[in-house]
């Protein structure tokens, strides 16, 4: 009985998310302060908990669609495998807040990083990286899912961007 | 198809009455909760069911959506629900007192689950359910506590 293995041999994939935790560090200390703490917080937790019940509910076993790392077992850095998550949807939504995305440009903006995200997908599905195996799954199949995620991830912004600034005004 | 009936039924009434009522506890740092809390709790399901095989999730379909929708809805709005209710308390007795009834409502809806054989406890005993969610409670009040702090920082909570 394992509770939670280790990785069968620190390769590619574990490198590929240390890599992206160190990388979210130095993106988070250098990028300039856009939002209150607590919405940064809660934008980076937005990716990584879409990411998380997504996976459990359609790689999780009895639907099995594909695996993340080493094997089919929930491993240590399947905990750690959904950081890599949270720097994207800060980006995303930071550059969509700094140039003030609308109409048109927001539609090719969302579509162009949907496609950026299924040929990142599929890189990290390559032998180099080993990130995701797929079983009866095909990057393409994600399309919708981003095509879904990314207004949602939108949506959310607005939605505790407004509940933010509501409590600001009344408390003051 | 009673038992999705009503189980599902029980689920919608949870949902609006937890949005109806008025909150004590800022709607951010629910929010900010219920991310942690689906995060973890579906973590800690899969170390249970697919790594340690503790508990085993039946293979019917319409049981299996069930499990789903009581690991992904049903423990997060209790969990939700606790917090609430804890912000409520106004002595440390009574939070503590919430927090053991909480831990029973908790269990018991285990208990009832597998029950109904929508998992079966393969090596799990109730203590460690008990064990589980003590645990789980508390870490929730520390976070609760510190996003909290954030938010009195930035000036939208008192």
């Amino acid at each position: 009985m394992t509770i939670l293995p280790l990785p069968e041999k620190f390769d590619a994939n574990e490198w590929f998310i240390l890599f992206h935790i160190i990388a979210l560090v130095i993106l988070l200390y250098k990028l300039p302060k856009r939002f209150p703490t607590s919405i940064t917080i809660l934008l980076l937790m937005f990716t990584v908990t879409v990411a998380r019940i997504v996976d459990h509910v359609i790689a999780g076993p009895h639907v099995d669609l594909y695996d993340i790392m080493d094997s089919g077992d929930f491993e240590l850095f399947d905990l750690l495998c959904y950081v890599p998550y949270a720097p994207f949807g800060y980006v995303f939504i930071y550059l969509y807040d700094k140039f003030q995305l609308k109409g048109v440009i927001l539609l090719l903006f969302i579509v162009i990083l949907s496609i950026g995200s299924i040929g990142f997908e599929w890189f990290t599905g390559t032998s180099y990286i080993g990130y995701l195996k797929y079983s009866s799954w095909k990057p393409i199949y994600s399309l919708p899912i981003y095509l879904i995620v990314q207004p949602c991830t939108i949506l959310f912004f607005h939605l505790i961007k407004s509940i933010h600034e509501r409590s600001l005004s009344s408390a003051e | 198809m009673i038992t999705v009936s009503l189980f599902f039924s029980f689920t919608l009434i949870g949902i609006i009455s937890f949005f109806t009522i008025k909150k004590a506890t800022h709607t951010l740092t629910l929010i900010f909760l219920l991310m942690v809390i689906e995060f973890f709790f579906t973590s800690f399901i899969s170390v249970i069911v697919d790594n340690a095989e503790l508990w085993t999730v039946t293979q019917s379909t319409r049981y299996l959506i069930m499990f789903r929708i009581t690991e992904v809805v049903v423990f997060p709005l209790l969990l939700l629900w606790y917090i609430e209710l804890v912000k409520r308390g106004s002595s440390i007795s009574k939070k503590l007192m919430i927090s053991v009834l909480w831990v029973g409502v908790l269990v018991g809806v285990e208990t009832i689950l597998s029950h109904v054989h929508i998992f079966t406890y393969e090596k799990w005993k109730v203590w460690g359910s008990i064990i589980v969610w003590f645990t789980f409670l508390s870490f929730l009040q520390i976070l609760q506590g510190l996003f909290s702090r954030i938010l009195f920082k930035e000036g939208i909570s008192k």
